[in-house]
């Protein structure tokens, strides 16, 4: 197990080297950020085709939730009601994003059936999610709406799963000492990866772990993703440690680039 | 008696003044002052004690209290971390936060720690309670999970599962802080009262301490200033000169001491007043004796030469007498040739010349007699010894002493009676020397009588009785008055020389001592007296017929 975690890591590191040549010097640094390149995709081989739709369904995630993010003083506004913030526009905007984190589309040609099914599916939760809060986000007179990219983004990964569950899993996990929510809580695997991989010192800044596992029950691929903290975490994630956030959740008093969090995929084989 | 003696009997110590601490008043000095010093210290330590081991029981009793108190709180502070819990948890249910659930391990765990302090004072109850909290806390996680899981009919099911053990919870835990506040409140209410009480009895021990110490205090110093006092009031007497003063009979080793150093300068003191005070009378009596024997001889001189004269008078009285017989026979016939008025006066002329010289020579006899006693009465000398008639010895010294005493007190007068036997006759003896003694009896008699006399009044008449008898071999003379008679005290004293009852200048002292010399010693006889105080004395002289061989050598 542990060896072949070293070759697949190998691996992928070689692809990202590879892909340096070819692409813009800012391609490459957001690609090593994100611990892949876009040349990854075009490798059709055991195993690859589940790193990348992970990889890109992660991607997706990463986009829509910076459009959460930005869009968090209109949301909050009280004085607005329509606010036009609809689901089609978060689409929009985080596919927009996405091209500006990867520099390629959301929906190559070449994708397989499962995987157009699967960005589908993650899609159309994020739509199904933005709709159902219309009523939240339009609401007059309330500034705070707690329609925050976290919680969009566990409502659209739950939403995911209602989906497209029996194929692939989305989540967004974080260290048990970070964990909010009890259902962002890591499982025995994902706790043990972050703990022993992650939480290392010299664990590479953004590599992604994988592992072929079984996970209820059938062969999966799982792939973990760690998340850094970024300038608009800490506002709500920084510190000083315990004073209370805008949730009145108190702050983990986390400093830019400490892991905050990990995206978990999971794929069925 | 002497005034010397009456003090020294009247001067005997009384009982000192006993005051029930009369214990105290024997102790030194020094004893009753550590009988003070400690009675304080005993004191002291005592309330000490008392005040100590009180605030001992009642620091014992806080203590309790304070932990029951300490089981109020924390069982108070479990019921609200109990709350703390129960919100956490069902906070739980509904944000699915973790904090809620890491807030919600911490309460359970303070929680555990807070039941923990509570087993010791109910380790029942605390079991029976984690078991409730075990069981809502499990119940609750369930609910959680199930929440997170999605499976909302099952968490709200295990939800209300959890409710009912955390409504015992919250009941067991409100009955343990109203039970033991209950018990707690009544500790302190038992603590305040005893707190109180022993105030209360430590005020009455310091009360009753500073009375008996008050008093304590009061003893040994009047113990001490008292007999001081009375010492200091003795000693300011003696040294004024007062010496019939009592002395203080104290106790005590210092004040007894003191005292007795006191009394035996008293008795010094009084010892040398009474020496000096005989030696007085003595000076006095030499000096009435000296008198007495001048005058014995002066008498003696004036008798001597009265007597010739006197003796002219009774013979020329007595031949006058003679001659005038003759004269009236011869002048019987011219007498009776004369008329019947001169022979009238020639005879009663003759008769009265004839009674004249009859009381002239009557009274001249007297005088002489009177001489005769006085020179008796005065000779000095050695007595010599000879056979004389004994009443008639006795009824001269009556006679004699009645008319002294007539001489030195006109108004004087006595009846006096005499029962002389004519049997007793005349005996071997020293005349004169008898005359002395019965003088001095009879004079001692008439002086009694006749004082019983002046302090009686009228109604008295004063009585000398003189009476004689023969006794076998032996004659007796008695001599009796009425007067006031002997004090038996005194009675033993009678013979010494030098003692008297009259006042300093009456009487020597020493007629009764020479008179048992007289008799005792000289005749071989007895002299002895009998007296009824207020009725009578009666001297008894009893003499023997005829003198011892050696009579002459007693004298």
């Amino acid at each position: 197990m542990h060896n072949q975690f070293r070759v697949e890591v190998g691996f992928i590191r070689n692809k990202a080297s590879i892909s340096s040549g070819v692409n813009t010097l800012g391609m490459l640094i957001i690609a090593a950020a994100l611990g892949l390149g876009s040349a990854v995709t075009q490798i059709a081989a055991a195993g690859e085709a589940e790193f990348a739709i992970g990889t890109r369904l992660a991607n997706m995630l990463r986009a829509s939730r910076s459009v959460i993010s930005a869009n968090q003083p209109l949301i909050n506004n009280p004085g607005v009601g329509d606010k036009s913030f609809t689901s089609q526009k978060v689409i929009n905007d985080a596919e927009s994003n996405y091209v500006k984190r990867v520099g390629a589309p959301l929906l190559a040609d070449d994708l397989s059936a499962r995987d157009r099914r699967l960005l589908d599916a993650q899609r159309q939760a994020m739509q199904k999610v933005v709709d159902a809060h219309q009523d939240e986000i339009n609401r007059l007179g309330v500034g705070f709406k707690g329609f925050i990219p976290a919680i969009f983004a566990r409502l659209a990964n739950e939403e995911f799963g209602v989906i497209a569950g029996q194929e692939a899993r989305i989540r967004v996990t974080a260290p048990p000492e970070l964990v909010r929510n009890r259902k962002a809580r890591p499982d025995p695997w994902e706790k043990n990866i972050i703990e022993t991989r992650m939480q290392a010192l010299d664990w590479p800044k953004g590599e992604p772990f994988t592992e072929d596992v079984e996970f209820e029950g059938r062969p999966a691929f799982r792939m973990l993703l760690p998340e850094y903290y970024r300038e608009s975490c800490l506002s709500c994630h920084g510190e000083p440690r315990g004073e209370m956030d805008i949730t009145n959740y108190p702050k983990e008093g986390g400093k830019i680039g400490d892991l905050a969090g990990a995206i978990s995929i999971v794929i069925f084989k | 008696m002497s005034v010397a003696e009456t003090s020294l009997t009247e001067a005997r110590p009384r009982p000192g003044p006993s005051v029930g601490w009369g214990q105290l008043g024997s102790l030194p000095l020094w004893a009753r002052l550590v009988i003070l010093t400690a009675a304080g210290l005993i004191s002291l330590i005592g309330s000490t004690v008392f005040l100590s081991s009180a605030l001992h029981q009642t620091a014992d009793r806080t203590t309790k209290m304070q932990e029951l108190f300490n089981v109020v709180g924390t069982a108070g502070e479990a019921h609200v971390t109990f709350g703390e819990l129960r919100y956490w948890l069902t906070d739980l249910s509904v944000s699915q936060l973790m904090l809620s659930e890491r807030n919600a391990v911490a309460a359970r765990a303070r929680l555990s720690t807070q039941l923990d302090l509570l087993v010791s004072y109910d380790a029942e109850t605390v079991a029976a309670i984690r078991a409730e909290i075990e069981a809502y806390f499990s119940k609750a996680m369930d609910a959680a999970d199930a929440y997170t899981d999605g499976n909302r009919v099952i968490g709200n099911t295990l939800l209300g599962n959890a409710r009912s053990h955390s409504a015992r919870v919250d009941a067991a835990l409100n009955a343990l802080v109203q039970r033991v506040s209950v018990v707690a409140t009544n500790e302190r209410q038992l603590v305040v009262e005893r707190a109180d009480d022993a105030a209360t009895t430590a005020l009455y021990i310091v009360i009753t301490l500073s009375l008996l110490g008050t008093g304590l205090t009061v003893m040994v110093l009047r113990s001490i200033v008292q007999p001081l006092q009375r010492l200091n009031e003795a000693i300011t007497s003696l040294m004024q000169g007062q010496y019939d003063i009592e002395i203080p009979a104290e106790k005590g080793h210092e004040f007894g001491a003191m005292a007795e150093t006191l009394r035996r300068f008293q008795e010094n003191a009084l010892e040398r007043r009474r020496l000096e005070t005989e030696s007085e009378l003595q000076k006095r009596r030499l000096i009435q004796a000296e008198k007495m024997a001048s005058l014995g001889q002066l008498t003696a001189g004036i008798a001597h030469e009265i007597k010739n004269p006197l003796n002219f008078v009774n013979n020329f009285a007595k031949l006058s007498d003679e001659l005038l017989d003759e004269l009236v026979e011869i002048l019987q016939a011219p007498i009776a040739s004369l008329d019947d008025s001169a022979r009238a006066d020639a005879e009663d002329l003759l008769q009265t010349i004839h009674t004249n010289l009859g009381k002239i020579n009557e009274h001249g006899k007297r005088a002489d007699s009177i001489v005769k006693n006085m020179l008796l009465h005065s000779r000095e000398g050695p007595s010599e010894s000879r056979t004389a008639n004994l009443n008639d010895i006795a009824a001269e010294a009556l006679n004699l002493a009645y008319h002294g005493a007539r001489a030195e007190h006109p108004g004087f007068n006595i009846e006096m009676v005499k029962s002389l036997a004519p049997e007793v006759g005349e005996i071997e003896c020293f005349p004169h020397d008898l005359m002395r003694v019965f003088l001095n009896l009879i004079s001692n008699g008439m002086y009694a009588a006749n004082k019983q006399a002046a302090q009686s009044g009228e109604d008295f008449s004063p009585i000398i009785s003189l009476a004689s008898r023969v006794d076998g071999d032996k004659v007796e003379i008695e001599v009796r008055d009425n007067g006031p008679g002997i004090d038996p005290e005194v009675r033993d004293k009678i013979f010494l020389p030098f003692f008297t009852t009259k006042p300093a200048g009456e009487g020597t002292g020493l007629g009764l001592s020479l008179s048992f010399d007289i008799i005792v010693k000289q005749h071989g006889g007895e002299l002895t007296v009998d007296s009824q105080p207020g009725e009578y004395t009666a001297f008894r002289v009893i003499l023997p017929r005829t003198l011892a061989t050696n009579g002459e050598n007693i004298q």
